[in-house]
């Protein structure tokens, strides 16, 4: 059965969990497949491991419970990072609402306690986090899944819900904004 | 913008999964589909059983009046 499980296509084995009553072999199987994937993803896009386990956690329970609305119009893999994308960015909007809201300091995601964040290499890489966290979200997350993730533009451009020449031009003009804002970073 | 810039991003350093990610997991499915359970047993089986009693409840007043259990439309 374990054999049989590993050489499932993620599409098959999305259409047998749809098929499962509970989170059974297949869905397990997905979890196992896709789970440090999707935590890379929101750790990147959360800056912080309480915050990217928690929002994994929830990418996950939200493809249980919509195991059944899989179609098939994209890959599995894409449709799993949409969701992870979207959990995240909905995570990012609260979070900033809510320091927004106690008037807190500017977003201190990344901060120097995480892992590779020390050090003198570490400093042009928090420069970066921070010069990304000038975007509006949906920019910043492309970036991200672009160069840091190597997501092609049709990928994201499924993600995104938008035409990849649109895309193309979303990067192009975040990169614009980036080189405008922090010209003497270049 | 030179691209490599950006593509720093790719070296930053990604801590692993946590290892109670799995059990975590399944502890928060286990309280969705509970929850889930609980939301279809009060909108869904309690009112059906609520009805089916009271209809009991009058069929037994009208047997005691009327002689005569009320039949069923169907």
């Amino acid at each position: 059965m374990i054999a049989d499980v590993r050489q499932r296509t993620d599409e098959e084995l999305a259409a047998d969990a749809a098929r499962e009553g509970s989170d059974g072999p297949a869905f397990v199987a997905l979890v196992e497949r896709f789970r440090d994937r999707v935590w890379r993803i929101c750790f990147r896009l959360l800056g912080n491991e309480q915050d990217a386990n928690d929002a994994a956690q929830e990418v996950f329970l939200r493809l249980f419970l919509h195991r059944k609305s899989f179609e098939g119009r994209s890959r599995y893999a894409t449709w799993v990072h949409g969701i992870a994308v979207r959990a995240c960015l909905t995570m990012r909007r609260g979070r900033s609402r809510r320091q927004k809201r106690e008037t807190l300091g500017p977003d201190d995601s990344w901060d120097q306690n995480q892992p590779g964040r020390a050090g003198a290499a570490d400093g042009l890489k928090l420069d970066l986090m921070k010069m990304l966290d000038t975007l509006d979200e949906d920019d910043r997350a492309i970036l991200i899944l672009k160069y840091a993730e190597g997501h092609d533009y049709e990928e994201l451009a499924e993600i995104f819900e938008m035409t990849p020449s649109a895309l193309k031009m979303r990067v192009s003009r975040a990169r614009e904004k980036l080189q405008q804002r922090f010209p003497n970073q270049i | 913008m030179p691209t490599d810039l950006l593509e720093q991003l790719a070296r930053l350093d990604v801590p692993p999964t946590p290892v109670a990610f799995d059990d975590d997991l399944h502890e928060r499915l286990n309280r969705s589909l509970t929850a889930q359970h609980v939301v279809d047993l009060g909108l869904r089986a309690l009112p059906v059983a609520a009805i089916e009693f009271v209809r009991a409840v009058c069929g037994l007043v009208s047997l005691t009046v009327a002689g005569k259990f009320p039949e069923r439309k169907k």
